[in-house]
């Protein structure tokens, strides 16, 4: 085989598409020509150096499990704008005429007791505690709801960064959890009709295989209340006191501590939720 | 609602743990920062989730996946007008390489900078030589499938990968500037492939 055969075949070669009785002439033939031996060498440069490159650049930890649960961010989002144009236009005038704005207080009077411990019964008399009921809460927002989007809660997404840093437009400081192998997928600014903002950070595991997100909404103590869920206090591991309950059908725990009502729910077991809440002090 | 659709769910649980990192390197090397490549492959996910009704059983998943991605990272390469001009190496933590290297200080400083030269070209190519390169160096796919995925002739994807390596060779050991790149990429391009000799 003559050089200028050889060189058209090179590329070919290095790139496993020759047959074998042709790569095997190549092969000979750069054995004892170095001009053509050359070639060769300046594609395995090329393609040594991108394989350098590739593995001094992986992705960061959880990428897998970060791009899983950004798709259903997404998707999410989009069945709420969706949901946005062709109901809340329609529907907007008649929610607040027939005084659905109020939707998410109707449970309250009667379960408030249960369900906020730092709640001040004296005021309730006079001027009611306004709350944010969890159950609706999470049936409208929560990542793994089963329910109708609610138009009383308004979801402003805030991306990856550090949600204290937006603790001034929440209007509380907000106070970032910290779960053991999970973290932060996304925050979001949640506003209600009864004018209440609180916080959702979704939380996703680094884990291999576990794709289910921990939601972990956040408001000023007293604000967010269980409506219908029978709750149980509980002490945890850390010796904090707990509220724990089920919420369509995922585990929910609801911490109040230091002016801040914390709420973790997600699908995974209680006895997991739990323990990465409250890891062992 | 839909995350009640196990099998949508399951389809993209396998596409992410199947290519994310391919797609990512991908990315990489057109878009340089990190955080870029991981928004490409985000979005390139997000939108064929959403198409996932389009897709056609039976047609190449891999083809149809690649081809929003190559989209995307066309579309990023639009919007970052700077890109070329902001992209002073320091994007691409190359340190990882020396710091496995066996070579000597002053080798491993040589090859460092042949890297970020190479990570640079990359880059730099025109569209249509760096994805056929990037197809079969990064996502390893035959030219087969590399002339499927870009609808052109076998021929083509040889010479477009022999032009590509060609100068991305020559940048690596300073024979060319990025700036002569597109220049010399796209001249004398013999679209039909192989006929003629290849010389480097
Ligand atoms: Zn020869
Ligand atoms: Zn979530």
């Amino acid at each position: 085989m003559k050089c200028d055969q050889v060189r058209a075949l090179i590329g070919p070669a290095t790139d496993n598409e020759l047959p074998n009785a042709e790569a095997a002439l190549v092969a000979g033939h750069i054995s004892d020509c170095a001009p053509c031996r050359d070639q060769w060498d300046k594609i395995l440069k090329v393609r040594q150096g991108i394989i350098d490159i590739s593995r001094a650049q992986e992705p960061n930890a959880g990428f897998e499990k970060r791009l899983i649960a950004g798709v259903y961010l997404e998707e999410r989002k989009k069945l709420r704008a969706s949901f946005n144009w062709s109901v809340v236009g329609i529907a907007a005038l008649a929610l607040i005429s027939m005084g659905a704005v109020s939707y998410i207080n109707l449970e309250k009077s009667k379960n408030e007791n249960q369900s906020v411990a730092t709640a001040q019964p004296g005021l309730n008399k006079t001027a009611p505690v306004e709350s944010v009921e969890v159950e609706s809460l999470v049936l409208s927002v929560g990542h793994h709801s089963s329910g109708q989007e609610n138009p009383a809660y308004q979801v402003q997404y805030k991306g990856k960064a550090n949600p204290s840093g937006f603790s001034v437009e929440a209007g509380f400081k907000i106070e970032p959890a910290n779960l053991a192998n999970y973290v932060l997928q996304g925050s979001d600014i949640v506003k209600t009709s009864n004018d209440k903002t609180l916080v959702r950070m979704c939380y996703t595991s680094l884990n291999k295989g576990e794709t289910d997100c921990i939601d972990c909404y956040q408001a000023p103590s007293g604000m967010l209340a269980f409506a219908k869920t029978s709750t149980r206090e509980i002490i945890m591991a850390n010796g904090q006191t707990a509220r724990f309950g089920e919420v369509d059908g995922q585990s929910a725990v609801m911490v109040s501590d230091r002016g801040l009502d914390t709420l973790y729910v997600s699908p995974i077991a209680a006895k997991r939720l739990l323990h990465l809440v409250s890891p062992n002090a | 609602m839909f995350f009640q659709d196990t099998t949508r769910r399951k389809t993209l649980e396998k596409w992410v743990q199947t290519y994310s990192r391919e797609f990512f390197h991908f990315a990489l090397f057109r878009l340089r920062k990190h955080e870029d490549a991981e928004d490409a492959v985000q979005i390139t996910f997000v939108k064929a989730f959403r198409s996932y009704n389009s897709f056609k059983i039976g047609s190449s998943e891999k083809a149809w996946l690649y081809a929003i991605l190559t989209n995307t990272i066309k579309d990023q390469i639009k919007l970052a007008t700077n890109r070329l001009q902001g992209s002073s190496l320091d994007e691409m933590d190359l340190e990882n390489v020396l710091a496995d290297s066996r070579d000597a200080p002053d080798e491993a400083l040589a090859k460092k900078m042949e890297y970020e030269r190479l990570a640079s070209g990359i880059a730099s190519l025109p569209d249509h030589f760096a994805a056929p390169l990037l197809m079969r160096e990064v996502s390893d796919m035959s030219y087969k499938e590399i002339a499927e995925q870009l609808v052109v002739p076998i021929g083509t994807v040889m010479s477009r990968l022999y032009r590509a390596r060609k100068v991305l060779h020559d940048l690596m050991t300073g024979a060319t500037e990025i700036t002569e790149i597109n220049h010399t990429a796209t001249a004398g391009v013999k679209e039909d492939g192989m006929e003629g000799a290849y010389e480097m």
